[in-house]
């Protein structure tokens, strides 16, 4: 389509704009970027910040959107501890978290 | 966060089951609906289960419905549900309460009373003494006042100077001092007075007032400390025992002569022997004059030993030698004569010394008479000792 063009353009400037600024002011890029953030404990607990809702939820994977892609996290006996609007705190066994775009 | 499950009990939350396909849609629209929702996990049978606090599972119904899942509540928990039970169980409730409320007041009154400080006054009159004053067991701490309450304890036991109340929790502790009571002495009153004449060396009255002062001469029976004495000019006579150290020098004197040309008595070398025999009191002379044969003589007798006279017989054996003695004057040196006369002396006036007494100095005075012929020494011993006597008052207002 022809509108979008434009849109595209001006979201790839966007961006680039906000990579220079995280890069030269050294600002988080998490924040700037809109990206997620992941703190791990250990293997017993999973923090994941900025994200966009949960995919999938059962006891030995979670799914939880993320900007561009999911965070998937696989394990045993899995828990979503806390669930806010900006972050999920996963309790259990932590035996993989894979970035999928 | 510990905080947060705090909270949660507080204002109570439940735990849910969901039961659906797409319960990951569900908690999504949630978190888009600002419910909240934590400790989602799965049991081993494949549900899904969480907790959500009592507004949220409200506002679920439309959530569950529009997502297609079923929510059920398992328990519920917290502070408000527990309120809810305990409204519906009256009784136990009521027991609760009933519990906290005897233990206040049972920890708002006195149980134990204990005394602390009695020594002559015995501790169970203090404590009946307290009890008629109302701080006994059962009584509420409150209505104590503690400062009136040791007043009138003070005045209910007489043999109490002092008492005080301390409260800690149920028990009360009366810490009382008792009164000193002054014996009066019952040692009569009196002075004390000087046993010698002499000077004073040191005057430390202990009770009374002392009359003499260090370096003052004093006669036999001067009061060196007086049990009658006034503080100033305007107060009354106070009448003690007076007592204290007093001490003295003491002279004491004695003179003696010596002549520096004398008669003395020599012997001539003349001598005879006489030998007798005494048998139950009459003498015997076996050998040599029945009388002394020279004017002056001097005799030395000399028992001879007989072997059988330790068996006890009655007769002794004797050799008495005669000498003869002649007189004649003799000059000896001022020295000498003063040594004999100062030796004289002294020994007289040693003789006058109490026993134990303590001498300061001698004092020797040697004098040659108008004679020129007589030494004269006196020696006074300078002694310091002791004098002071008790003497009690006879006349006295109170006795």
């Amino acid at each position: 389509m022809p509108e979008e063009k434009p849109v595209r353009q001006r979201r790839s400037l966007k961006n680039s704009v906000d990579k220079l600024l995280t890069d030269v002011l050294e600002l988080p890029k998490d924040l700037v970027l809109n990206l997620p953030r992941v703190t791990m404990v250990g293997n017993i607990q999973l923090t994941l910040e900025n994200h966009r809702g949960v995919i999938l939820y059962t006891d030995s994977r979670v799914r939880v959107a993320v900007e561009k892609g999911e965070v998937v996290v696989v394990g045993q006996k899995l828990t979503l501890r806390s669930i806010y609007a900006d972050e999920i705190i996963i309790d259990g066994l932590i035996l993989d978290v894979s970035f999928v775009s | 966060m510990f905080i947060n499950r705090i909270l949660a009990l507080l204002i109570g939350y439940l735990n849910i089951r969901f039961r659906g396909e797409r319960v990951e849609r569900f908690i999504n629209l949630c978190l888009q609906r600002g419910i909240q929702v934590w400790d989602v996990y799965t049991t081993r049978n494949g549900t899904v289960v969480g907790k959500t606090n009592i507004d949220g599972f409200r506002q679920m119904r439309p959530v569950a419905r529009r997502s297609k899942v079923s929510v059920r509540i398992i328990s519920r928990r917290g502070l408000p549900f527990l309120c809810a039970k305990l409204w519906k169980r009256t009784a136990f409730a009521a027991g609760a309460i009933l519990f906290f409320v005897s233990l206040h007041i049972l920890g708002a009154m006195i149980w134990f009373v204990d005394v602390d400080g009695v020594d002559k006054v015995p501790a169970s009159r203090v404590i009946e003494a307290a009890a008629e004053l109302g701080l006994k067991p059962g009584r509420f701490r409150e209505s104590l006042v503690a400062s009136e309450m040791s007043r009138a304890l003070c005045i209910k036991v007489p043999e109490l100077s002092w008492a005080g109340i301390e409260l800690t929790g149920t028990k009360a502790l009366i810490k009382v001092v008792e009164k000193k009571i002054v014996t009066a002495d019952p040692r009569p009153v009196g002075h004390v007075l000087a046993s010698k004449n002499g000077s004073i060396s040191k005057i430390v009255a202990t009770t009374g007032k002392s009359m003499a002062r260090a370096g003052d001469n004093v006669q036999q029976g001067q009061i060196l400390i007086s049990g009658a004495f006034q503080v100033d000019e305007e107060a009354e006579i106070r009448y003690v025992h007076a007592e204290g150290i007093v001490e003295a020098r003491i002279q004491y004197a004695a003179t003696a002569e010596s002549s520096m040309r004398r008669m003395v008595r020599r012997r001539t070398g003349e001598s005879v022997q006489c030998e007798e025999l005494e048998v139950d009191g009459t003498v015997i002379m076996i050998k040599g004059p029945k009388a002394p044969p020279y004017g002056l003589s001097e005799e030395q007798v000399k028992p001879l030993p007989l072997l059988w006279r330790s068996l006890g017989a009655p007769v002794e054996h004797r050799i008495r030698n005669i000498y003869e003695l002649v007189e004649q004057f003799e000059q000896v040196s001022f020295e000498q004569a003063k040594q004999e006369a100062l030796d004289a002396a002294l020994q007289q006036a040693n003789q006058k010394l109490p026993p134990g007494v303590k001498v300061d100095k001698h004092i020797v005075q040697v004098e040659l008479l108008p004679d020129q012929n007589t030494v004269q020494v006196t020696v006074i011993v300078e002694t310091i000792e002791p004098i002071g006597v008790f003497s009690p008052i006879v006349e006295h207002p109170s006795h």
